[in-house]
């Protein structure tokens, strides 16, 4: 068992995490994401289409209302149709993945440590 | 390295076509040595003393049952609007007591200093990812 002393950071644990975040990025669902993003980065029609949604969005928070559902059902016209882009699809099926991926990562910390790790590493708020 | 992820809304999440994820060995083995190191660590070896010290504390329990009690009736009164400045000004004095308790204070600091530290090493791993490890890591919240 480790024991570390004030420095134990930048000693030893440096390494341990070096390569905890090596075996992460290696595995399946984080290559399978990088790929994913890169193909979206690539795809020009998928940038556009995201940048139409999130301009629409902007200007529903800044001017919409939730009660307004004209406005509602046509941010969602361009959600789908962004949603119908190939390359926008599976960038968000792998992020769910991901996001899985570390949910199941954070519990298994979490058993091994003895407390919620992820509420650990959380910024402290007034919330909650 | 990854620039970030994306947020689209909920309409995105499919319970439909949500996949098991299993940790491969070499990732499970690899958290477990991160793991166990982090509880080895000075500060969270002195937070789960602290912890031990308050919960085998009998009056300490009871000041904080005494609280969470309190609390509860004030969060029932304040959702009626029937609390009155007496009521608010005796769980002050209880919650200036717990503040005040040295039992409580070293644990809230011991869970400070050793909740730091994760978020320290979230803070590497994000650094060597390129995405927000704490965040990822973390259970959805309501809030």
């Amino acid at each position: 068992m480790l024991t570390l002393e004030s420095n134990w950071l930048e000693e030893r644990l440096d390494k341990i995490i070096k390569e905890f975040a090596q075996a992460i990025a290696e595995c399946p669902e984080f290559l399978a994401f990088e790929k994913a993003q890169k193909k979206l980065e690539e795809a020009q029609k998928a940038q556009s289409l995201i940048k139409e949604y999130g301009d629409k969005q902007q200007l529903f928070h800044m001017f919409g209302n939730s009660s307004d559902s004209q406005a509602q059902a046509e941010l969602n016209k361009y959600r789908e149709k962004m949603l119908a882009c190939p390359q926008i699809r599976d960038y968000f099926q792998k992020q769910d993945d991901l996001t899985r991926f570390f949910q199941e990562l954070g519990k298994f910390i979490s058993d091994v440590v003895g407390f919620d790790f992820g509420r650990a590493c959380a910024p402290p708020t007034g919330c909650c | 390295m990854l620039s970030g992820l994306i947020s689209a809304g909920p309409a995105l999440r499919q319970p439909d076509v949500v996949r098991r994820i299993k940790m491969n060995t070499e990732v499970r083995e690899k958290a477990k040595d991160f793991a166990s190191a982090l509880k080895s660590s000075l500060p969270v070896v002195a937070y789960f003393q602290a912890q031990k010290k308050m919960e085998t504390d009998k009056e300490t329990l009871a000041l904080i049952s005494q609280f969470q009690k309190k609390q509860k009736e004030l969060w029932l009164n304040q959702r009626n609007r029937n609390f009155t400045p007496a009521e608010i000004m005796s769980f002050r004095k209880l919650q200036a007591k717990i503040i005040g308790s040295p039992i409580v204070r070293e644990f809230s600091l011991a869970q400070a200093k050793a909740f730091n530290l994760c978020r320290s090493v979230a803070g590497s791993l994000s650094e060597l990812l390129g995405v927000d490890f704490g965040t990822l890591i973390s259970p959805p919240s309501s809030c």
